[in-house]
């Protein structure tokens, strides 16, 4: 099937609604995406989270797919398990032999900080599944806690903003590029905004003989302060800021997705977030400085391992 | 136990409910009579309906669970007032205080017969003029102390200072207690009071679906096997505002339909045909996307007045 909207509107919504996400948050948009991509049967694993405890509060589900929670840190474990199950009883002759897709999901909490481990276990046995990382840079689920998505400069509960402390004071971590580092065959960076572009790497991703890892942005209106209908808007913002670049590595070579024509100043990210107003402070104009300093760097960076077509 | 007050908060996350519980209940701390303040949601997020409770008393209170059998309910947000069973409860000899632009005489009409006497108040409008934003809970709390001294006035003042003191600015904490004063004089009663009739509304079907089945109802282990049997629960009733579509220039992109949160938009062999209210949280992010701009996001309260 083409990726074209009207065509894939004829193709079942496999994310029912009714499920208890904030309105207008971003996570439910990229799932729903992810599972219109997929043509094949599909099976998922869900890390705990927003989206977890949005889509099953006891005794609903809103998937239209099997699927499995078992605990915060684990999906990329226990989607491994499944996977395997699966081609045990294939080769059993138990389950027909057709392909199915393995998704797991997980927060930036559970990617980033609690979940590493076992999803550096899973990508390095070699799973054939997907990890995709709703990244909305912070502990939503549990009422705002900073991680270590939260990008320097970023308000959280446990980054407060007060007279000595503006806010995050650590970057952020570049967990795309550890994956990579796994010498995994697809792993990239995509918004919900991208829907195209998000659609394609997930067939990419799922396509490929072997794990795969997609780190999404997904705006957040409780933890980043914005307006409920700028979830979308903010994802494209991202990329024009160059805060969330698009791009792909496949088999180890580096390919931008996406250029912006006009790379917007980051003041214009911290102008859109009350999670970033107190970087407007005049006192605090000098972190602002920096934080451009910063993205600039690693846009370069991420420009010449594109033009290299690997890590630099 | 003899005079006991139970208070049931209704409202939605960010409205501050659960902060309406605590004020009243550091405001009796401060009196030296007991109280305890709980407040009460579950898997749902902002914009979802939240209950919170207060009780009051003079002597130590021994149980700790939700309140079925107010004596006062406060409604924090007007789109709630057709909620299934809202009212149950309600002693006949209960107060209901509304946060609304209509009147108490149109509350009435709205919630049909059901115990208790109707007041109204619009807090909103009091807290945008003295806070510069619609949080209704103080001007509320004010209006409550007026039907019922509950506890002084001079001590829920108190407690609001030493809640935002620090936490918020000195201007937005003098406006909250000018809010306070205002809440307590703009208060309306009913015309006719409707003293005493014990009766409410019985939950629809669907509130009754929605509650948690029995453990014996239960398949082993808890699994789940009706794929997607959340579209039973309906989070339409989270909306402020209303996405309406313009049909004559739509011109059936999908935009709308890619970007929703929330599954609503259906669409019929390639053409968008109908929005699902009984879902649409009001996000507004179809009306933001829409690229020739024909969603319009409308008040729900223009639709509950007709």
């Amino acid at each position: 099937m083409p990726l074209n909207l009207r065509e894939l509107s004829a193709k079942e919504d496999l994310l029912a609604p009714g499920h208890r996400l904030c309105a207008g948050c971003t996570e439910s948009i990229v799932v729903r995406q992810v599972l219109l991509a997929i043509q094949e049967p599909v099976v998922v694993a869900c890390a705990t989270g927003c989206l977890e405890i949005g889509t099953s509060p006891f005794p609903f589900t809103s998937w239209r797919v099997p699927w499995i929670h078992v605990a915060f840190e684990n999906a990329a474990a226990v989607i491994s398990g499944v996977e395997t199950a699966q081609r045990s009883l294939v080769r059993q002759g138990k389950l027909p032999d057709r392909p199915v897709r393995f998704l797991a999901f997980g927060g930036d909490g559970a990617t980033y900080d609690i979940g590493l481990q076992w999803l550096s276990g899973a990508l390095e046995r070699g799973h054939h599944f997907t990890y995709i990382c709703l990244n909305n840079e912070a502990y939503m689920n549990t009422g705002i806690q900073r991680s270590s998505a939260t990008p320097r400069g970023g308000w959280t509960t446990t980054s407060p903003v007060g007279k000595v402390i503006p806010g995050k004071r650590e970057p952020r971590k570049d967990i795309t590029a550890i994956m990579a580092a796994h010498n995994i065959p697809y792993v990239a960076q995509a918004t919900p905004h991208g829907w195209k572009d998000l659609m394609t790497k997930v067939r990419k991703a799922v396509a490929v003989d072997g794990p795969s890892f997609i780190n999404v942005l997904s705006p957040c209106t409780r933890g980043w302060r914005h307006e409920l209908d700028e979830g979308i808007e903010l994802s494209k913002l991202a990329v024009d800021t160059c805060i969330w670049p698009l791009f792909e590595v496949e088999s180890g070579v580096w390919k931008l997705s996406h250029r912006p024509s006009r790379k917007k100043p980051i003041l214009e990210w911290i102008k859109s977030q009350g999670r970033f107003s107190h970087l407007l402070r005049p006192e605090n104009q000098h972190l602002v400085e920096e934080l451009q300093v910063e993205v600039d760097h690693d846009w370069e960076k991420l420009l010449r391992r594109c033009d290299a077509g690997g890590p630099l | 136990m003899e005079g006991m007050v139970e208070i049931r908060w209704h409202g939605r996350g960010g409205q501050g409910v659960v902060t309406a519980s605590e004020l009243l209940a550091e405001a009796a701390l401060l009196e030296g009579k007991f109280f305890q303040a709980l407040p009460e949601f579950g898997a749902e997020r902002s914009g979802a309906p939240i209950r919170a409770y207060t009780r009051l008393g003079p002597e130590p209170i021994q149980i700790h669970y939700a309140i079925a059998e107010p004596d006062v309910l406060v409604i924090l947000d007007p789109t709630l007032l057709d909620t299934p069973g809202l009212t149950q409860g309600l002693k006949p000899e209960g107060l209901i205080l509304v946060n609304t632009t209509a009147s108490p005489d149109q509350v009435r009409s709205l919630l049909g017969a059901t115990a208790g006497a109707v007041y109204t108040l619009d807090a909103s409008a009091i807290a945008q003029r003295a806070i510069g934003r619609p949080i209704p809970n103080v001007p509320l709390l004010g209006a409550l102390l007026t039907l019922l001294p509950l506890v002084a006035l001079p001590s829920l003042r108190e407690s609001i200072q030493r809640r935002l003191q620090g936490r918020l600015s000195p201007a937005v904490v003098e406006g909250n207690l000018r809010a306070l004063e205002e809440g307590a004089q703009a208060v309306r009663r009913e015309q006719s009071p409707h003293n005493g009739i014990p009766s409410f509304r019985e939950p629809s079907p669907a509130a009754v679906a929605q509650a948690a089945p029995v453990w014996s109802a239960l398949d082993p282990g808890g699994v789940i096997l009706r794929p997607g049997s959340s579209i039973d629960y309906e989070t339409g009733s989270w909306r402020s505002e209303r996405p309406v579509i313009n049909w004559d220039r739509c011109t059936h992109c999908m935009l709308c339909w890619v970007y929703c949160p929330d599954s609503c938009f259906s669409v019929q062999g390639q053409r968008l045909v109908d929005l699902d209210y009984t879902h649409c949280k009001g996000c507004g992010i179809c009306a933001n996307q829409c690229p020739p701009k024909c969603i319009e996001m409308v008040p729900e309260l223009v639709f509950q007045e007709g």
